[in-house]
């Protein structure tokens, strides 16, 4: 489903992701781990098609297409979804019109019938019971003056809503309590699908106890340093990630020799 | 230019020769003195044009209005029907009683006011002079002071027609009092001293919509001067929304009197004009009165719409609350000069101002400008202004979501106001208000 084929993206000045390579097929469940300012959050912007995040060289093959150089919306029409880790407040727009507004947006894409506020209202309820969220909380502006774990939540909302083909979860779990994460990761479980694709970003390990990767890479300084099956989260977790240091300056040898001829 | 300025004033000076000969046979000496007070302060201070140490028109440069050679219209010449068939409709369908004025003149086809129920007046002001002496006399330009505000000295030389509301204790209306002032198309450069003297009694309770409107974009000065006086526990809900041509000067005025236990909203909405400056003066007299003015202006081309709002806490145990926002296109520029001034010696006391403002272009401008003279200990007082661009994360977000970069766009100006919108109390007009900045932004933005 998503080929990243020597992905390397730069913002302003700064080379940011050096040569991401990585292959997700329907069914699978990746997680990405790395410390902080290893690339995490660019690899995930970069996905989506934030501004600003150059794509120099490489390719994001989504479903035989590269989609690289395409904007934002079109991402998200394509079927790619990106869970942010700091969710963005929007005062004046409320959260039902936004979500209407949105899922209307892709189903016209692909020429699906639109839902008036009524028809959407309903399944509205439905995703609401999924992500265990309160109702209440669709009538507000989005994401204004809302907690860390109910933005978490909106966002695991909104992927229930959209329901993409492949779905990029940054740091779903940052800043929940063991409660809240075990309900995030609750929901996520139940949105798995056969036909459908997440990706995870995380820190730290602890929701990979409840959602169970199938692969596990580990990101450094914007490359991928090692993959392996969900034990190598484990390992991350017992022994940090100063044990990949070695494989990082091997890598970067090879790269910057690479690139300097 | 000096020169020029004082041939200026010297036309005003003259029309008002003319003008009282023409009023002379209906109005009263009491209002007859008062226009002369008026005229002589204007006289004596002029236009407020100097540029050196005017605090009060530092950003709004009035030389195009002191250089205009505005006529005043002594008598009523227009023909019915003037306004648009739509406009015409919509106010033969409105759920409102409706005073209404063209070219400063009561327009009696268009007013209706049949239907307010008994002891209610709503009429227009002329006569209540002479119906009402007693009561007009004591509040008719108690508020609105013209010793020290030439625009509100000319309204007051030159009121004639306008509107007065008196709501006896303990009525509540149940549809709002809409007051129109109309520019006709027929009247170039007038100028027009729309007046409003509204008095609700002890326990009242009403909705009073002053709209100020053009049928055509032609040059006029509108020179509006409203007092509100608000009776021990009432409650008055107060709409002004100034759709004026966008060739036009607008000046308006309106000051608010609270009295113990009152509460007054406010919701302005500025959409037309050239040149466009409201004052609000809200005036705590009374302990335990509360306000909540709010506005909202949206301005394009080279529009210039200046907001000065001061509230004088004057007793204990009183709340403000202040919340501007503006949307600026083209090259316009917008002013915000929020005052809020505490009497010494006075306990709890709460007040919040905030200004914010969205730029749509490079060019647009806006200024904020905070001032707090606080003379009492006891008093919170907060303060808020923003101006900025349309938040980029933000389009990422909906646009990550597959919303169309533009529809994102649209939905974050809207979205900008919106706060403003939900403070209106009363769900219709929240629609209602919700509506016209919908229809505004389509017909300013195209969106």
């Amino acid at each position: 489903m998503l080929q990243i084929k020597n992905l390397n993206v730069s913002t302003d000045d700064t080379h940011i992701l050096k040569g991401v390579s990585l292959h997700v097929s329907a069914g699978e469940i990746h997680a990405i781990m790395g410390p902080n300012g290893s690339g995490k959050s660019s690899l995930a912007f970069s996905l989506a098609g934030k501004p600003g995040y150059n794509v120099t060289s490489g390719e994001i093959i989504f479903n035989e297409t590269n989609v690289a150089s395409m904007e934002p919306e079109e991402r998200a029409r394509a079927g790619i979804f990106l869970s942010f880790q700091h969710p963005v407040e929007v005062p004046g727009v409320r959260l039902d019109q936004f979500l209407r507004a949105s899922f209307n947006a892709i189903n016209k894409s692909h020429e699906i019938d639109q839902l008036d506020p009524l028809q959407f209202d309903k399944q509205l309820k439905e995703r609401l019971k999924v992500v265990n969220m309160d109702p209440a909380l669709t009538k507000r502006f989005v994401n204004t003056g809302f907690s860390g774990g109910e933005k978490k939540r909106n966002e695991i909302l909104q992927m229930a809503i959209l329901q993409p083909q492949l779905a990029i979860l940054d740091e779903p779990d940052s800043g929940l309590d063991v409660d809240a994460l075990k309900s995030v990761a609750d929901a996520i479980n139940k949105l798995r699908q056969s036909s459908n694709a997440i990706i995870i970003i995380t820190h730290y390990q602890r929701i990979l106890e409840y959602v169970v990767p199938d692969v596990v890479h580990v990101l450094m300084n914007g490359r991928i340093v090692k993959s392996g099956n969900k034990d190598l989260a484990r390992e991350v977790e017992s022994q940090g990630y100063e044990q990949f240091a070695d494989n990082l300056s091997y890598q970067s040898h090879l790269l910057d020799k690479e690139s300097s001829q | 230019m000096i020169q020029a300025e004082e041939t200026h004033i010297e036309n005003y000076l003259s029309a008002f020769k003319t003008f009282e000969q023409v009023e002379s046979s209906t109005s009263s000496n009491w209002i007859m003195n008062l226009r002369r007070n008026a005229i002589e302060q204007f006289k004596s201070s002029g236009f407020p044009t100097a540029r050196r140490g005017n605090e009060e028109w530092k950003y709004t440069d009035v030389r195009p209005i002191a250089k205009g050679s505005f006529n005043i219209l002594h008598n009523k010449n227009h023909n019915d029907n003037q306004l648009p068939n739509e406009e015409y409709q919509q106010l033969q369908n409105s759920d409102c009683h409706n005073l209404v004025f063209v070219d400063g003149f009561l327009d009696e086809d268009l007013t209706n006011v049949s239907s307010l129920p008994k002891g209610i007046q709503a009429c227009n002001l002329l006569d209540a002079v002479k119906i009402e002496p007693k009561i007009t006399q004591q509040h008719l330009a108690r508020y609105a002071d013209f010793l020290h505000h030439p625009f509100t000295a000319l309204n007051t030389a030159f009121m004639s027609q306008g509107a007065f509301i008196w709501v006896p204790p303990n009525i509540s209306l149940d549809k709002p009092l809409q007051v129109l002032f109309i520019s006709s198309p027929s009247n170039s450069n007038l100028m027009t001293n729309p007046r409003i003297l509204a008095l609700a009694g002890e326990n009242s309770q009403f909705t009073l919509i002053e709209k100020h409107f053009a049928v055509n974009e032609i040059p006029y000065l509108s020179n509006a001067v409203s007092e509100i006086v608000l009776g021990q526990n009432s409650n008055v809900h107060y709409y002004r929304m100034q759709q004026e041509s966008k060739q036009a000067f607008h000046i308006s005025t309106t000051h608010v009197e609270l009295s113990k236990g009152s509460k007054f909203f406010s919701m302005g909405l500025d959409i037309g004009g050239g040149i466009v400056r409201n004052n609000l003066n809200v005036v705590t007299e009374g302990e335990d009165s509360y306000c909540s003015v709010n506005g909202i202006y949206i301005t394009s081309g080279s529009q210039h719409v200046d907001n000065k709002v001061v509230i004088n806490h004057n007793s204990s145990y009183t709340t403000s609350r202040e919340l501007y926002k503006g949307i600026l296109a083209g090259k316009s520029k917008a002013i915000f000069h929020g005052s809020i001034v505490v009497k010494e010696g006075l306990k709890q006391i709460d007040a919040l101002q905030i200004d914010k403002n969205l730029l749509l272009s490079d060019q647009a401008q806006a200024n904020t400008k905070p001032a707090f003279w606080i003379y009492s200990d006891d008093v919170k007082c907060g303060h808020g202004a923003a101006s900025g661009q349309i938040d980029r994360d933000a389009i990422f977000y909906l646009t990550s979501r597959g919303i169309g970069e533009s529809d994102a766009r649209n939905l974050l100006v809207k979205g900008f106001v919106q706060e403003v919108i939900e403070s209106i109390p009363d769900k219709f007009y929240k629609n209602k208000m919700n509506n016209m900045v919908n229809a505004s932004l389509l017909d300013i933005l195209g969106i």
